[in-house]
Order: structure tokens, then C-alpha cells, then sequence
């Protein structure tokens, strides 16, 4: 259940943030893509929690890029969702 | 979540081939959205708030005798900022005023003088007049032996003297007219004296230093007593009416921006706040610091001075976008703020230069001196 709390935690900060491309994290400022790539690796963990439990993981191949695809698109998708102007 | 469990092995890598496609798809679809609506509407974290910035100098020079002012002040248009020691100008302008009153006294002397050169000219005319005919005369009876030659050649010569002093005193009549100076309807001594004492009386005004705008005072670190200089800047006033962010663009963002153009300006200061503002100009030159193979003049013999290089991984070049920011009332900027800046290449570029054009109004409102000339603040730099 911490999970899904830390990730609505995520999405609230980033849209209380606006399309702030800036994120001010205790006076540091922070590129909206690093957040966006934060939050799409939390995302993908989730994703990959659900391959382990439906046994997919020996089915997704070739694994290291299919990975690296899934947490580039989600990462996308926060991106798109919460900074591209619509 | 219902998870429909997958039951059968084949299922499952039938399930497994699908999520591994779709995933490359949707990784590259989206991260060409991305790049579309990145390359759509530029963005650029390195900017900076930026605003007009008015050096306060004063135009004569002297001990300051009272600031009327305190550092990081708002003050207005018009608002008495310091004084400078007054003393001597006021001297200077007494002077100038006295040094008229002088001049007309002078020119009513030259104007006498004239009437005494007239009538000097008059009386030798009259004189000249009897001496030609008397020499005429006396011309006339030589033949006949009633004269002497002698006689004859004396009133010959006293003709031509009193003719002579006749030339002169014309001369004598337009050197007196010369001195007086008239040229037309106006004396050029007197208007040269009165530019001396409206001279005088500009610069006794300009020991006072009003405040040509509304701003605030920054930097401020003088009392009074110290001496100032002409030309010296004693403190900056901040331009408080307008304010504009510059915001480095990479060359490559540069050819789909117009002026005109809006954009979303977010500040550090005021983090998640959306402002508005507009593309004023998209620079035209910089220097170039990234590449040394510039042709820069300067070696033997005014040749080319190039530097060999081998690098071959170049950074873009960043130009310094201005962009106006729209209503800028009732915000508290800070030059020198960080900012970053979203341009919207698609948007209304004809509602854009309206909002400039206000804008420009509200700057180009024209500063009246104490003395009533006018001198317009420039909006660039």
C-alpha cells in the first residue's frame, strides 16, 4: 500500500507545482525531467511487481531494453502529462 | 485490481511478445511527442529577469549637501533624489545676470557712438562738398592768371583730403554700426548674454537631481559631504514599469521565434507561478566564444589569426531572447532573478504586438524637467 501512497504523494507535488519546469526542493531546483524520470521508475516498479506476479518476466525479451523502453515511456508519459504545454 | 491470471505457458509468451513490442512502440511514439512539443514551444532554463537601469549622475559637479532618499527606496517620477552645494552657481548666474544689465548698457553706448560717427559723416560731407566746388572754381580762373597755381593746387588738394575724410568717416560710421552687433531684428550681444545666463541658470538648476522615473534607488552608499563629480554615477534607479526577461535560447530553437510570440516565464522567486509574457527581439549577434576559428584580425601584418582545433563535439550557442513581461504591476521583481521560459511558437503574434505596443506607451511617457525640456528614456539598451 506504501507504494501507491508515495506515488500519489508524487503526483500531487507535481501538479501542485503547475508547469513549473523548475521543481524547488528545499531551495535546490530541480529539472522537471529529472522528477518525471523519478517518478516513471516508481511507476515501472509497480509494472514490474505486476510481470513477477503473472510470471512474464522470462517472456520479455530482450529484457534489459524492453526495461529501459517501459521506463522511457512512462517517464514520457508524466513529462506529457504534467509539463508539456497542452 | 482484478488481475485476469494468466493460466497457460503459451499465453503468457504471447502476453510477453506483445508487452516487448508495445513497449518499443510506445517509447518511441512517445518520446517523439515530446520532442514535438518540445521543439513546438522552446524552453529554456537559463534566463535571467532583467529591467531598464538608470545610472543617477549629476550634471554639475560639488559637494553633496543633502541625499533626499534612502537604498532600495521607491521613489517617483519627479521625486528630489539630492542636492548639491549651490552656492557657486548661484554666484555664476548673479553674475550672468549683471553681466546682461552690462550688455545693455553697452550696446546703448554703441548706439551713440553711432549718432556721433553720423554726425561726424555729415559735417565732413558738407566740408568735402565746398572743397570740390571751391577747387572747381579756382580751376576755372587759372587760365585767366586771377589765381596763382600755386593757389589753384592748394584748393586741388584740400578737395580731395576733405573728399577722403568723407571715406573715412563712412568707415569710421559702419565699424560704429559693426560694434553694436545688430544682425536683422536681434543683437547678437545681448542674445549672447542671455545664453550665458540661461546657461548659468541650467546649471544652478541641475544641482538639484530629480528622479527621471519611477523606481528604486539601489546602491546607495554616499552621504552627504562627499564630492561629486559630473558624470559620476552616484546610485542606479531601477526602472520599476518595465521588466523583461532574458532568456538564453540555443541557436537551433531560434529560427521558428518572432517577435511577438507568447510565453510562460516562470520565476525561482515565485516558484509554480505562470507568467505572461511576449517576445520582444531575437538577437542578431553575439560573440562566439565556442569556436576559436573566427578569422579574428589581428595577426602579423593584420592577417587572420585562426587557431587550429580538433573538436569535434560543438555546444549550441545560446542567444539572449528578449521577452517583455506582460503587466508587470503588482508583481515584485528582482533584476538578476533566475527564471525559466516556455516560448509558444504557435501563438497569436498580431495580440502579442499589442500587448508590446502598451507596453512601449507606458515606457515612452515623457520626462518633464524642472525646466521644461523634455528628454525621452530609451526602451533598449
Amino acid at each position: 500500500m506504501s507504494r501507491w501512497i508515495s506515488l500519489l504523494a508524487l503526483v500531487v507535488i507535481l501538479t501542485m507545482t503547475g508547469c513549473d519546469p523548475q521543481l524547488n526542493i528545499a531551495g535546490a531546483y530541480f529539472p522537471a525531467w529529472l522528477a518525471c524520470t523519478l517518478g516513471g521508475l516508481l511507476l515501472f516498479w509497480g509494472l514490474h511487481l505486476v510481470f513477477l506476479k503473472w510470471g512474464l518476466l522470462p517472456y520479455l525479451v530482450p529484457l534489459p531494453l524492453v526495461y529501459a523502453a517501459l521506463i522511457t515511456s512512462l517517464t514520457c508519459i508524466l513529462w506529457l502529462l504534467f509539463f508539456a504545454v497542452q | 485490481m482484478s488481475d485476469p491470471k494468466p493460466s497457460s505457458q503459451s499465453f503468457r509468451r504471447t502476453l510477453g511478445i506483445l508487452i516487448s513490442l508495445a513497449s518499443f512502440i510506445s517509447a518511441a511514439y512517445l518520446a517523439w511527442l515530446v520532442d514535438r512539443n518540445i521543439s513546438k514551444n522552446p524552453r529554456t532554463e537559463d534566463a535571467q529577469v532583467r529591467a531598464n537601469v538608470i545610472g543617477v549622475a549629476p550634471q554639475v559637479g560639488g559637494s553633496i549637501t543633502g541625499i533626499h532618499v534612502k537604498d532600495n527606496q521607491l521613489v517617483h517620477k519627479g521625486d528630489l533624489l539630492f542636492e548639491i552645494d549651490s552656492r557657486p552657481y548661484a554666484a555664476e548666474a548673479e553674475k550672468a545676470k549683471a553681466q546682461l544689465a552690462l550688455t545693455e548698457l553697452e550696446i546703448q553706448a554703441y548706439k551713440d557712438q553711432i549718432d556721433a560717427a553720423e554726425a561726424q559723416l555729415k559735417q565732413s560731407q558738407a566740408k568735402a562738398a565746398y572743397a570740390v566746388d571751391y577747387a572747381k572754381r579756382v580751376q576755372a580762373l587759372v587760365g585767366n592768371l586771377y589765381v596763382t597755381v600755386d593757389k589753384n593746387q592748394l584748393a586741388q588738394t584740400e578737395a580731395i583730403t576733405a573728399t577722403d575724410k568723407v571715406s573715412q568717416d563712412k568707415a569710421a560710421l559702419e565699424r560704429a554700426r559693426n560694434l553694436l552687433g545688430d544682425q536683422g531684428q536681434v543683437n547678437v550681444r545681448r542674445v549672447a548674454a542671455q545664453a550665458a545666463l540661461r546657461d548659468s541658470e541650467l546649471k544652478l538648476s541641475y544641482c538639484k537631481v530629480y528622479a527621471t522615473c519611477d523606481g528604486y534607488v539601489t546602491n546607495l552608499q554616499i552621504t552627504p559631504g562627499a564630492y561629486a563629480a559630473v558624470g559620476e554615477q552616484i546610485f542606479s534607479l531601477v526602472d520599476k514599469k518595465i521588466w523583461y526577461v532574458l532568456a538564453n535560447f540555443r541557436e537551433t530553437d531560434l529560427k521558428r521565434m518572432r517577435p511577438g510570440m507568447s510565453a510562460d516565464v516562470y520565476l525561482m522567486a515565485e516558484s509554480g507561478k505562470k507568467l505572461r509574457g511576449i517576445v520582444q527581439g531575437v538577437p542578431k549577434a553575439i560573440v562566439s566564444l565556442n569556436t576559436p576559428s573566427n578569422n579574428a584580425p589581428g595577426g602579423e601584418g593584420l592577417l587572420s589569426r585562426v587557431a587550429p582545433t580538433i573538436d569535434f563535439i560543438l555546444l549550441a550557442q545560446r542567444y539572449p531572447v528578449r521577452i517583455v513581461l506582460d503587466e508587470p504591476e503588482g508583481h515584485s521583481f528582482r533584476m538578476g532573478g533566475t527564471a525559466s521560459v516556455i516560448v509558444h511558437t504557435f501563438s497569436n503574434i498580431e495580440e502579442g504586438m499589442q500587448v508590446i505596443q502598451r507596453l512601449q506607451q507606458v515606457q515612452d511617457a515623457e520626462f518633464v524637467s524642472p525646466l521644461g525640456s523634455a528628454g525621452r528614456i530609451p526602451l533598449n539598451e
